[in-house]
């Protein structure tokens, strides 16, 4: 069965979404985990994707990959929940004094996850889209306009506004390029 | 400087690219899968049955919209058409008979248009635009339309300011008797006026009374005013 029909059925057939999360809920869950970096979150965040997909799942036209699809939503559940955090004024609390730590790990050239995901964190929710997908789940541009329904052109102008954003936030916490 | 700042994107790329995302482990990744699984088998029930409900929902919002869009539809052409006819009429009319007709004078009827001018039913076919006039007929008013007919012209400017020649200072006729009152209905349209004479004694006869002649007596003269009793006005 490919991948338009097995959609098809699932949208009555309980067995039939069951496949469908056998085959995608790992590159869902992984996405959202790079996103959030937080497990339980993620695990919270794929289960509203994948219920939200159910919910409107014959609205998924097969224009492109049914996984570019899931990526949308599941893009639209961590935007949301971000969004809210924001309202709740939760986010500001929970990443205070992020900035000091990640400068004396860049003094030291030791660059890792943790702290250039603090850094993307500060950037609008579609350039951590954009970021995350292109060098974490190895996107191409193309295939990134494709999930987020933008052109690839503002996709590629979306893309390089993150790294200039980014490079200027590493820069001022002391970051020599 | 533009290259610099190449040089830098460059080495910014460089930088996240030897970066290593966080994977979660196999174990994890199987454990989340099954507990999702479970509330699935809850959940499954109860969304497929929401989406059937807003299907239906949406079908009858459908249905809703179409009628309400045909009912539409039906009204505005029964509203828009009497007024094309008046238009074909008041054209035919200056066409063919040279008649300038405002469109709120022509009636519609059974998709005629139908025009009172000069004491004749004007009745045309919009479609071959065949033009055909008719007299009215005469008619004895009841005692009602008479009374109101009266009082309408009593109260009217026409009769309050009578000029009865041209160049002449107008006068008020308005408590003159009255000397008949006609019916006349128009066969197509089925319109009624009512014809209201009063009595006048033109000023210029007031003036050459000679005071050395006192039985010398004035001509009576009859002014005629035509009442539309629905509209409650003078015809003019």
């Amino acid at each position: 069965m490919d991948e338009k029909e097995l959609v098809k059925k699932a949208t009555k057939d309980r067995e039939a979404f069951g496949e469908i999360v056998d085959i995608y809920y790992k590159e869902v869950l992984g996405y959202i985990y790079k996103r959030t970096f937080d497990k339980e979150l993620s695990k919270d965040l794929t289960q509203e994707t994948f219920l939200r997909a159910l919910k409107y799942l014959d609205t998924y036209k097969g224009q492109s990959p049914f996984i570019f699809w899931l990526l949308r939503i599941a893009t639209n559940a961590i935007n949301v929940y971000y969004r809210k955090e924001i309202n709740e004024n939760r986010f500001i609390k929970k990443y205070e004094g992020t900035h000091s730590e990640n400068t004396s790990i860049l003094h030291t050239g030791d660059v890792n996850y943790r702290v250039i995901h603090e850094y993307i964190k500060t950037l609008s929710t579609i350039e951590q889209t954009v970021i995350t997908l292109v060098f974490f789940e190895q996107k191409s541009l193309k295939d990134v306009a494709l999930i987020i329904n933008y052109s690839e052109n503002s996709t590629r102008k979306v893309y390089y506004r993150a790294l200039r954003n980014l490079k200027k936030k590493l820069e001022n916490d002391g970051y020599k390029f | 400087m533009r290259r610099k700042n190449n040089e830098e994107i460059k080495k910014m790329e460089k930088i996240i690219e030897g970066v290593k995302p966080p994977e979660l482990t196999d174990g994890e990744i199987e454990s989340y899968k099954n507990d999702f699984k479970m509330l699935l088998q809850e959940e499954f029930a109860k969304i497929t049955l929401q989406k059937e409900r807003r299907h239906a929902s949406r079908l009858k919002l459908a249905y809703g919209i179409s009628i309400f869009v045909v009912l539409l539809s039906i009204l505005s052409f029964v509203c828009i058409k009497p007024y094309f006819i008046k238009l074909a009429t008041a054209r035919a009319l200056e066409s063919k008979l040279g008649y300038k007709v405002s469109l709120k004078d022509i009636t519609t009827k059974d998709g005629v248009g139908i025009v009172i001018y000069n004491l004749e039913e004007i009745t045309v076919n919009v479609i071959n635009e065949n033009i055909e006039t008719n007299k009215p007929i005469l008619y004895e008013p009841s005692n009602e339309e008479k009374e109101k007919a009266i009082e309408i012209v009593r109260n009217s400017n026409e009769a309050k300011n009578f000029v009865a020649n041209e160049g002449e200072a107008p006068q008020n006729i308005s408590k003159n008797d009255v000397m008949s009152v006609k019916g006349l209905l128009f066969p197509n349209s089925g319109k009624k006026l009512v014809e209201v004479c009063l009595a006048y004694t033109p000023i210029s006869y007031r003036h050459s009374l000679l005071p050395s002649n006192p039985h010398s007596q004035a001509p009576l003269m009859t002014a005629k005013f035509l009442v539309d009793i629905e509209k409650g006005e003078i015809q003019p």
